[in-house]
């Protein structure tokens, strides 16, 4: 979920990179994070049941904001359990803060120099994507 | 007494009817007794007006019950030093006043002074907008400029690594060329960030151990300590009253230039240390070996993005000692070097605030 085109260019490439070939789906706005996740809107024919195995966030996001996409996943229960990282060029405490009240499960800065963005895409990737065992179905 | 109040004395007359500040006699039954003309000047009611209606009906609402709690405590024989409410105008604007009060148990009045403030009011209300509209300014164009250097690094980066075969010797130090100055600038960024963002974090300020201050300012150092011989001596500290995070900042910030700049000294030497100026007041600094500055252009030092050396022989951006100076400041102190060319810098800093007790402490 995340709205400037060179980040998800970069960010792409970066999973691609590093082998990381998992189906990757972008959304351009909060909005449209949402109706992806709960199958609304453009997305009423998605197989509902289909969760992502974990989702990157991006802070700042057009219409409907990061931290309130995130407010919404985590008050569902049935997306409660997918794996939150909020990807953002904010370093401000009260962010940080903010996104592990609501209960994000990581937070990383998008770093300026390229080689700490494909460590960290390759991180989070090899941890969310092969590591982390989600659990068997979202606690109904 | 009560003769002299309401037969004044035609020298007290006349000053009473000079007066720019606003004399009020009032009872404790809430109408005033007595105006000076300044309350028709300042206001636009007419003394007559004025003395009609309780002078609670001409406060603002919202400053009704803080006047009502004054006023009480008045009546108890209590002073106001000082004490703040609006009053409406006949035109229905709003004016700021400023009281000292004192009561007359005896003659159940209330003696007062107040002074139009509304101007001085306007005007740090508009200085505090002015400030956080900065600060918001300050953090969105650094927030912002990152996303740009994001994807001027990220693909220069991917050409270097991933299409260097295609690329001729002077394309890729170009390239390189490019790479350096996104990141330098994403360095700025940071910095700017770091330095707006300091103005918005609160203050705690508490008893501080000076000395535990210092020691974890060095420990986070510590990197750039050890690769080369860097001799540290720590005199007396007396503790302070400040806020232990912003001043490890400083200390961190101090000595890193100080190890920064001694670079080429071997061994470098810093000194942290303390004495007391003639007014007994602490005097913090940190000294080094290095390669110092001419001190003509000292006033240059605390500026952002301020430089006195070439990038090429001392990396940074020149936030360090803004970032000091502000912190310094914040805690009502004061900062300044003494340095020589190749001889060295030293930074000294006051912290302001009653910090005489730390003299008994020492």
């Amino acid at each position: 979920m995340e709205d400037n085109p060179n980040d998800i260019e970069l960010t792409l490439h970066a999973f691609k990179k590093n082998k990381l070939t998992n189906r990757i789906h972008v959304v351009r706005d909060g909005a449209e994070a949402l109706e992806f996740l709960f199958a609304t809107g453009a997305y009423a024919g998605r197989d509902s049941a289909d969760w992502p195995r974990v989702i990157l966030l991006d802070i700042k996001l057009p219409k409907v904001d990061g931290l309130e996409v995130l407010r919404q996943i985590k008050k569902d229960p049935r997306t409660r359990t997918i794996p939150v990282v909020l990807l953002t060029s904010s370093r401000e405490e009260r962010d940080i803060l903010e996104s592990y009240r609501l209960g994000s499960n990581s937070y990383i800065v998008k770093p300026v120099e390229f080689d700490q963005f494909t460590n960290a895409v390759r991180e989070l990737g090899m941890y969310w994507l092969l590591l982390n065992r989600p659990p068997v179905e979202p606690a109904a | 007494m009560t003769q002299e109040i309401t037969v004044p004395n035609e020298e007290l007359s006349r000053f009473f009817r000079l007066s720019i500040d606003m004399l009020a006699v009032a009872g404790f039954d809430g109408f005033f007794k007595r105006l000076t003309p300044s309350w028709e000047r300042t206001l636009g009611w007419s003394e007559a007006e004025l003395l009609a209606r309780p002078y609670m009906e001409f406060i603002h609402p919202d400053d009704r019950e803080a006047t009502l709690a004054e006023a009480g405590k008045i009546a108890t024989g209590l002073d106001t030093i000082h004490f703040e409410n609006r009053y409406r105008c006949q035109d229905g604007s709003y004016r700021w006043l400023a009281w000292t009060a004192s009561p007359s148990m005896s003659e159940e009045r209330i003696y007062a002074v107040a002074r139009d403030i509304t101007a001085e009011k306007r005007a740090s209300e508009e200085l505090r907008l002015a400030n956080q509209e900065l600060e918001a300014f300050a953090y969105t164009v650094s927030h912002d400029l990152r996303a740009p250097l994001r994807a001027i690094n990220g693909f220069v980066q991917i050409l270097l690594e991933e299409y260097a075969a295609e690329l001729q010797g002077e394309a890729r130090r170009y390239l390189g060329l490019v790479a350096g100055n996104a990141q330098l600038m994403g360095r700025l960024v940071d910095d700017l960030l770091r330095f707006s963002r300091l103005n918005r974090q609160p203050m705690r300020r508490q008893p501080v151990e000076t000395r535990r201050v210092v020691d974890r300012a060095l420990e986070q150092l510590r990197n750039s300590i050890e690769d080369r011989p860097v001799e540290i001596s720590i005199g007396q500290l007396p503790p302070c009253r400040g806020d232990a995070n912003l001043l490890e900042q400083v200390f961190v910030n101090l000595v890193g230039n100080g190890i920064k700049y001694s670079r080429g000294r071997t061994p470098a030497r810093i000194e942290i240390g303390s004495r007391a100026d003639a007014g007994g007041q602490t005097v913090y600094f940190v000294k080094d070996n290095g390669t110092g500055f001419d001190m003509n252009y000292a006033h240059k030092l605390f500026g952002v993005f301020q430089r006195l050396h070439r990038s090429e022989d001392y990396e940074g951006t020149g936030v360090g000692l803004a970032i000091v100076q502000r912190i310094v400041h914040r805690h009502g102190g004061r900062i300044w070097p003494e340095a020589e060319v190749d001889h060295g810098a030293t930074f000294f800093f006051t912290l302001g605030g009653d910090q005489t007790w730390q003299a008994k402490a020492a």
